[in-house]
């Protein structure tokens, strides 16, 4: 049988099912914005009316409409990794180099846990505004105490320690282990960084590579021979950020996301210094937004071909500055800007696959 | 090898749940980077809290780019005239500050709205 028929029988089994459901989340939608809610759903998203009055019901309604394409899109993508996991021109990394990089992403943490640190702390003084988004209330329903989470800020950097002074190795259990509860120390962080409402980007490619990071380590003390695998994870973890982000644009804006009057609302809600000079050149907000775009767009092709690691972290390097600049969103000393560093193709690279590889 | 197919699995599953279901779930979303024309004009930042410290008004701050120019403005708005999510608001202001302001207000430059600003503390 054709490798490829069970991708195609899954792609397209999902999206009849979803066309099949479709007309009760409609229906729903409308009740809602009709003013006869249903419980369930205000429970399950509670934001929802203020996304209603923001979007408008037609809005929310496409959006619906989409999800059976955005389920063949997701299908065609993981397609995608499967069919080039084991992509010839895949250099693989050595086992050394490997676990410097390792060690570096752990050194990146460091940077930053006495700045989140920071922000939670002063977070801690208006604690009575304290309002997690719904579904985290679930974990974290009040404040915890600040000695709580200065001991997590202790453990997270003890952790990042002994990455970056201990000898292991990644065939122990240990590394993996320790890896998931720096994981969960992190979480719990985020989860009161984001207490008040609303989700915050700051440590989005981190915290994404955290993810694999663990699953990496797991793999990698079950296969020690085939820890450059759980590494490609590691930085779709990262280059994923960017590509969802750039398919979201299309999905919810399509082509009007470049045009100058949505460069003009981006730079009303985010007043930067050169937003007026570009608005003030023909095609300019556009030919920028498409380079955003385009750049987001093309960040998957580091799995098939990884010297496309070149260009992203280039791309990413010049598109945190220019929102930084133009926008005065994030800044040079983003996170995501380090993370950047893990998608060049660089280190030591063994001259063939290990064994046990096709 | 099936750990492999498992692998493949991971990243459509991490980035995909969001996709395809949660995506521009925070209509507060700083950046707007999701929402393109998608977005309208965000009407609570017409709103602000005002408190009145040591003889003078002055705006309620709290030196975060995040709570300043959002949250506050949201709160401002979503308790604007509505007594008891006013009174809830008193408390979390008067609980948050070390020093406690003489007068809190809200004050509104929306032009659907009744008055321009509400004294919320003390009541009259």
């Amino acid at each position: 049988m054709n490798k490829n028929i069970p991708w195609l029988i899954v792609g397209i089994a999902g999206f009849i099912l979803l066309f099949l459901v479709e007309n009760m989340g409609l229906r729903m939608v409308e009740e809602m914005a009709n003013g006869q809610s249903d419980p369930m759903l205000f429970r399950l998203y509670p934001s929802f009316p203020i996304k209603l009055q923001t979007m408008g019901l037609e809005r929310v309604q496409e959006y619906l409409f989409q999800i059976k394409y955005r389920w063949l899109l997701l299908i065609g993508f993981t397609w995608f990794l499967s069919t080039n996991m084991e992509s010839p021109k895949v250099a693989v990394p050595d086992l050394k180099s490997l676990q410097w990089k390792v060690r570096l992403f752990f050194g990146v943490q460091l940077v930053y846990l006495p700045d989140l640190f920071k922000e939670i702390t002063l977070r801690n003084q208006w604690k009575a505004f304290y309002t997690p988004l719904p579904f985290f209330s679930k974990i974290l329903p009040t404040f915890p105490s600040i000695w709580l989470l200065q001991f997590l800020v202790v453990f997270a950097f003890a952790v990042c320690a002994f990455f970056i002074l201990s000898k292991w190795t990644p065939s122990e259990k240990l590394p993996a282990w320790i890896a998931l509860a720096g994981f969960l120390f992190w979480t719990v962080l985020l989860l009161v960084f984001f207490g008040y409402s609303k989700i915050d980007h700051t440590y989005a490619s981190l915290y994404s590579g955290y993810i694999f990071m663990v699953i990496w380590l797991f793999y990698w003390k079950r296969f020690p021979e085939e820890g450059w695998i759980g590494f490609r994870l590691f930085q779709a973890g990262i280059w994923g950020c960017y590509f969802f982000s750039g398919l979201e644009k299309v999905f919810l804006s399509g082509i009007h996301w470049i045009s100058t009057e949505h460069f003009q609302t981006l730079c009303w809600l985010h007043p930067g210094t050169l937003c007026e000079p570009i608005l003030s050149v023909p095609f300019l907000p556009e030919l920028l937004l498409t380079l955003v775009l385009v750049f987001q767009l093309t960040t998957f092709l580091q799995w098939r071909f990884p010297w496309w690691g070149y260009v992203t972290a280039i791309g990413g390097l010049i598109f945190h500055l220019s929102t930084w600049l133009v926008l005065d969103v994030g800044g040079w000393q983003s996170p995501w800007i380090l993370m950047l560093v893990f998608l060049l193709p660089i280190g030591k690279k063994t001259a063939t696959k290990p064994s046990g590889t096709s | 090898m099936v750990m492999k197919k498992y692998l493949y699995l991971f990243v459509p599953l991490v980035f995909g749940i969001p996709f395809l279901l949660l995506a521009d779930l925070f209509p507060l979303h700083r950046y707007g980077m999701f929402s393109g024309l998608a977005r309208p004009e965000i009407v609570f930042s017409q709103y602000s809290i005002h408190i009145h410290l040591a003889g003078k008004w002055q705006k309620l701050e709290a030196e975060n780019e995040y709570l300043d120019k959002n949250y506050f403005p949201m709160e401002a708005m979503r308790a604007f005239g509505d007594k008891e999510s006013e009174n809830k608001l008193v408390s979390k202001i008067r609980a948050s500050l070390r020093v406690k302001p003489d007068s809190i207000r809200l004050e509104s430059d929306s032009a659907s709205a009744s008055t321009t600003y509400r004294i919320i503390f003390p009541q009259k």
